[in-house]
């Protein structure tokens, strides 16, 4: 009966939020006939989750005065204290102008240069040709609102996915710490995320990818990778063989006849999840198996299923302890 | 792909991410409980100012967006009470008799609101979610890399305390809607 109930509990959240499959709702509706409080049970839950919900769109919000307003806020709250005295008062609010004169001289803010952080989960931003970039997570990308007339300019730190409007008139250049990676109009992955090379792999187009200091460049087209090295300063052009190279994006991962630890490994960069294998376990295990767009637990549960995989969770660290092949 | 991007250290900066990263999320949350966009950003204001203030006392290690989820949350909640206890629960009294009306109805919201502030956090934050995001079960499993299953349990642990928080109000209700 506790199973039971729990099983109806489960129902009754799902039947509100509409999400019910036929047999779940005749098997739901059979437990509402049986007892009238049960009755009451739902519909009390009903009129409750109805009355939660905000209603109307979210809040139209201006986030740069927003924080402009809360510097200057900022400043009066921090001379507000201890000015009983007329002649502190001037005083504090001389102080207080020649700040204001100061922040507006000063105002960072009027550079319309603007960054984007993605800190936990990745972001797709459009700029304002309408290009479209998809940061990963702790990445940065800092553009101007504005673009040069001459060129689009942006500068990135950690890993992105780049969709560009093409604009011959108008070349896209993004600033890297050591390179720069020039284009037309393309998509392509760009990698800084990592402290000694950086990873473009194009996906259509054309893409120019530049060492700063030397000027040595190289030319990468569709299906091309580019790796610079910084120890080396090198530059290498291969064919891409990482199909998972934009996962972390699309969410979809392919694997053919993979070993486990590479598996991990995508599946790592893909979620920005932390497992690990422990020592000695999983051996020779190989994996064919596509996920589209699934959620992280759902990919572990196949790979328990098929390869006997077993876990041990550590908060979001999670340990491969078993693997049956 | 492990290393994270080193912020400068220094406070404005820092404060400044925070911000513009939070400051909408935040407004929402309260909103969400206050129904008022412009006390909303006050509060969230305040809360900031705040913030700024106590930097420094605030241990280097605490998560500060949890921090200001919280402060918001709680600022919310007294702006709520405070009003309640001025435009009071006598709504109920002075209510025509049968049927559903508007009055009844936003004192059950508010109602709700007050009773979130006893539930536990992770479910609190999942009925958040899902009522003032309005984020599907699906949705918020995956932002906060949970099973859907937990979700259905955390959402039907929040329906089942706001009920018992609710039991008199609700009695009400039914007897004024049976009259």
């Amino acid at each position: 009966m506790a199973e039971n109930r729990e099983y109806i509990e489960s129902l009754v959240v799902r039947k509100i939020e509409g999400i019910c499959t036929e047999e779940e709702l005749m098997a739901l509706n059979s437990w509402i006939e049986a007892d009238k409080s049960n009755k009451q049970y739902v519909e009390d839950f009903e009129r409750i989750y109805t009355s939660a919900k905000l209603s109307g769109d979210g809040p139209q919000i201006n986030i740069n005065e927003e924080w402009n307003t809360f510097k200057a806020r900022l400043a009066k709250s921090s001379s507000r204290n201890k000015t009983n005295t007329p002649w502190l008062r001037v005083a504090a609010s001389i102080v207080i102008l020649a700040a204001l004169g100061y922040l507006i001289w000063t105002n960072p803010f009027q550079s319309d240069e603007t960054t984007v952080y993605a800190r936990n989960e990745s972001r797709t931003i459009q700029l304002p040709d309408s290009s479209l970039v998809t940061l990963n997570v702790n990445s940065s990308l800092t553009y101007s609102k504005e673009f040069d007339p001459v060129r689009r300019q942006v500068s990135l730190q950690g890993e992105a996915y780049f969709k560009i409007k093409r604009d011959e008139s108008r070349p896209f250049l993004i600033t890297l710490a050591q390179t720069e990676v020039e284009v037309l109009g393309t998509s392509f992955n760009v990698d800084a995320a990592s402290d000694n090379e950086v990873i473009v792999i194009v996906n259509s187009g054309k893409v120019r990818f530049r060492e700063k200091i030397s000027n040595e460049a190289i030319i990468l087209e569709k299906g091309d990778k580019g790796v610079f090295t910084e120890e080396s300063a090198i530059m290498t052009k291969s064919k891409n063989s990482d199909i998972n190279f934009n996962a972390w994006k699309t969410r979809k991962l392919v694997f053919e006849e993979t070993d486990l630890a590479s598996v991990i490994k995508t599946i790592n960069k893909a979620y920005n999840s932390k497992i690990s294998i422990a020592l000695g376990t999983a051996g020779d295990c190989e994996l064919t198996v596509t996920f589209d767009n699934q959620s992280l637990d759902a990919v572990l549960s196949v790979l328990e299923a098929t390869l006997g995989l077993e876990y041990q969770k550590n908060g979001d660290i999670i340990e491969v302890i078993k693997a049956d092949c | 792909m492990t290393k994270s991007i080193q912020f400068k250290p220094d406070k404005e900066r820092q404060v400044e991410i925070l911000f513009k990263e939070n400051f909408e999320a935040l407004c929402r949350l309260s909103v969400g409980y206050i129904a008022d966009l412009e006390a909303s950003k006050d509060i969230v204001h305040e809360v900031f100012i705040r913030f700024w203030h106590q930097y420094e006392s605030l241990p280097a290690e605490s998560n500060y967006r949890s921090y200001l989820f919280k402060a918001v949350r709680n600022k919310s909640l007294n702006f709520l009470r405070d009003q309640k206890s001025t435009t009071g629960s006598e709504v109920l009294e002075h209510m025509p008799a049968g049927g559903t009306n508007p009055a009844e109805q936003a004192e059950l919201e508010k109602e709700i609101r007050l009773g979130l502030a006893m539930l536990p956090e992770k479910c609190l934050e999942i009925f958040e979610l899902s009522r003032f995001e309005g984020l599907k079960y699906s949705e918020i499993a995956e932002r906060l890399d949970i099973s859907i299953k937990t979700v259905e349990a955390q959402m039907s642990k929040a329906l089942k305390l706001l009920r018992e928080y609710l039991r008199e109000f609700l009695i009400l209700l039914v007897i004024i809607l049976l009259n």
